[in-house]
């Protein structure tokens, strides 16, 4: 196996209880996702998905453990380079897909190339959204296109900076059926065009099903186990 | 994407909570612009009075302040009237009828006399000779002109010049009559006399004044000092200002003559400064008790530190409230729209947007707020001088219009709206500086 894009190692992380105490919500031994590797994490509510992802994407710190992104030891960066090395090499979609609701569709993408080392690049931008069947709806405000457009444009955003890894939590939660088997096959044929690796995580064993490789939190996070018993 | 236009992009994403903050700074800047300005306008109309060709007024005994205002601005009360033999004092034997020089004939260049308190229509009368246009000068160092006719002719004692906000107001032209009231402009109707004179503006209160021939006002009823008991009235001999005979009525003779006040440039003397020959003159004047000698510059000098500066200060710390009023606006407009907001804060960092760079938009968005309203409320403040400009120029014979400007103080309205939005959007920056993006992106699990 290729040098990862991502790689966790001895990953520990809690949290303060409100009434005393602390929880274990992620106890990892190793995680590791290979480069263009596509993979479905399986989560109950609960076993530390979004805690996982944030973990990754350096916006929480571990308590103790490495977390290497495009072999960049996050835990060595100030808060301000996890930032960068976020917005370089990771590309996120959320659940609801969480666009920027005064920007346009074109903006959305251009505001995330605005976070990256590289400068705002309008042309492709409009290609990226292009590629998701969006080039006439390039000035459209979220509020004025279709679920599944948005769902586009949030697939297009990711992609702004080039990442490594495309990481996607619960992208189908919040749609209906008939749209969920467009997102999965848009976010993989997408990330598999531009030879981006792609996380998933979901709760639907239907979604993970897909996957060349599938992975139960409960199965390598040893606190999410705990839980579970 | 850069940071104005994330910011601008926040400003438009919330139109009418962005527009009321905008407009409400607008206002309190139009306000405290359009006070700076009129102020300045003030202090200069103040300061162009004091500059028109004379160095020094006598008159009756009193308040030097009084006699100033009266005479240059032409408002207040006159005090009271000094004798016509004391104002031949300062002429030459050449223009007095006994041949001999003054007493302060020496110390004295140009004098000329005023008479007041008469009215045409709202519009001060004046009572003077030739001298007043041929002799004085302008504000500005100039000669008096005329947009047209002519100055006062000592021989036509009914002629009249008019300024040029009387002639606008009233829309008199050369040779239309006019006849101005006893002591206030309801008051008794004295007998016409016709426009000869219309000066150009001079943006000083002189556009303001009808200057007739005192020789016409000294005629007028109620204008000759009333002689003692038993005392009958001599026959005039008094040359005119020019040394020609008048035809026409007799004038009034000397004995029961008054002026309100003299118009002094003082003589430069061979070896002395000009300041020096005035200062001796008013001590000499002053000590005497005929009348007092006062010195325009020093007088309005006083009057702008002693009233104008303290009033314009108080304006401006009213209007300076108002904009601090309108900077809580722009605070409450940020605080109110931190909810909305952190959910946007939160997607951008979690995009890899710097915890500064989210600071640093939300002061932006501030700071554009302000400069944005600012700048708006900066042309309102010079619409609304413009807009009173012509009441301005009316009433107090000052150029006020768009352009008028306080540019010291107008130079640093942008770094103080800059400092201003800064502060009042300290708080909600940090919020958002703050903001918890698992929290807000969180989904199950």
């Amino acid at each position: 196996m290729s040098t990862p894009v991502i790689q966790l190692e001895k990953v520990r992380k809690s949290f303060a209880m409100p009434g005393g105490g602390r929880v274990d919500v992620l106890d990892i031994e190793a995680f590791a996702v290979a480069p263009g590797e596509h993979l479905a994490l399986e989560g109950q509510s609960g076993s530390g998905k979004s805690t996982l992802l944030n973990v990754i994407s350096g916006i929480t710190r571990p308590d103790t453990g490495r977390v290497v992104i495009d072999g960049i030891d996050l835990a060595r960066l100030d808060e301000a380079r996890r930032d960068r090395v976020r917005a370089d090499k990771l590309g996120m979609v959320f659940q609801s897909f969480n666009l920027l609701p005064g920007f346009t569709a074109l903006e959305n993408v251009l505001v995330a190339m605005a976070f990256g080392s590289g400068r705002p690049d309008r042309s492709r931008a409009m290609e990226l959204l292009g590629a998701v069947d969006l080039g006439h709806r390039l000035h459209h405000r979220p509020a004025e296109l279709s679920t599944g457009q948005q769902q586009r444009v949030a697939v297009a955003r990711a992609l702004a900076n080039r990442p490594r890894v495309v990481l996607a939590d619960e992208p189908t939660a919040s749609i209906d059926a008939a749209h969920q088997q467009q997102v999965i096959d848009l976010l993989r044929t997408t990330c598999t065009d531009h030879g981006v690796a792609l996380v998933v995580v979901t709760h639907a064993p239907e979604v993970s099903a897909q996957f060349p490789r599938r992975l139960r939190l409960e199965d390598f996070n040893r606190a999410a186990a705990v839980h579970r018993r | 994407m850069n940071l104005l236009g994330i910011a601008w992009r926040n400003i438009r994403q919330r139109p009418l909570t962005s527009a009321l903050t905008a407009v409400s700074l607008a206002l309190g800047v139009a306000l405290v612009v359009a006070t700076l300005v009129t102020g300045r306008i003030v202090q200069q109309s103040f300061e162009s009075g004091a500059g028109l060709g004379y160095n020094m007024i006598v008159g009756a005994k009193g308040s030097p302040l009084q006699l100033v205002l009266n005479t240059v601005y032409l408002i207040s009360k006159p005090i009271e009237n000094v004798g016509w033999d004391f104002y031949e004092e300062f002429l030459p034997a050449s223009r007095r009828a006994d041949g001999i020089d003054g007493k302060y004939a020496a110390s004295t260049g140009v004098a000329v006399p005023t008479c007041m308190g008469d009215y045409y229509r709202s519009f001060r009368v004046v009572g003077t000779n030739s001298d007043f246009f041929g002799r004085l000068t302008r504000g500005d160092g100039e000669p008096f002109r005329f947009a047209s006719g002519e100055n006062l002719r000592d021989d036509d004692f009914f002629a009249g010049v008019i300024g040029a906000s009387v002639a606008d107001s009233l829309g008199l032209k050369v040779g239309d009559p006019f006849a101005p009231t006893h002591g206030a402009d309801d008051g008794k109707v004295h007998d016409p006399f016709h426009v000869v004179g219309i000066l150009e503006r001079t943006w000083t209160p002189i556009d303001r004044g009808v200057f007739v021939n005192m020789e016409g006002f000294y005629l007028q009823d109620g204008h000759a000092k009333p002689l003692p008991d038993g005392v009958e009235p001599e026959v005039a001999t008094a040359a005119t200002a020019d040394g020609q005979a008048p035809q026409g009525p007799a004038p009034l003779p000397a004995s029961q003559r008054e002026v309100t006040a003299i118009l002094l440039e003082t003589a430069s003397l061979p070896g002395l400064p000009p300041e020096l020959t005035a200062m001796g003159l008013r001590t000499a004047i002053n000590e005497g008790r005929d009348a007092q000698a006062a010195l325009p510059v020093a007088e309005i000098r006083q009057l702008l530190d002693l009233f104008v500066r303290p009033l314009e200060l108080v304006l401006l710390m009213v209007t300076a409230l108002v904009v601090l009023v309108s900077a809580l606006g722009i605070l409450i407009s940020m605080v109110g729209s931190s909810l909305e907001r952190s959910r946007d804060v939160a997607i951008m960092r979690a995009l890899g947007a710097r915890r500064g760079y989210v600071l640093a938009t939300v002061l932006i968005e501030a700071v554009l707020l302000a400069v944005g309203g600012g700048l708006v409320g900066w042309v309102l403040g010079h619409a609304i001088v413009a807009a009173i400009g012509p009441w301005i120029a009316a009433s107090a014979g000052v150029r006020a219009g768009f352009f008028s400007s306080a540019p010291e103080a107008e130079a640093l309205l942008v770094p103080f709206l800059v400092l201003l939005a800064i502060l009042a959007a300290l708080l909600p920056a940090l919020a958002a500086y703050r903001t918890d993006v698992s929290r807000w992106l969180q989904g199950p699990g």
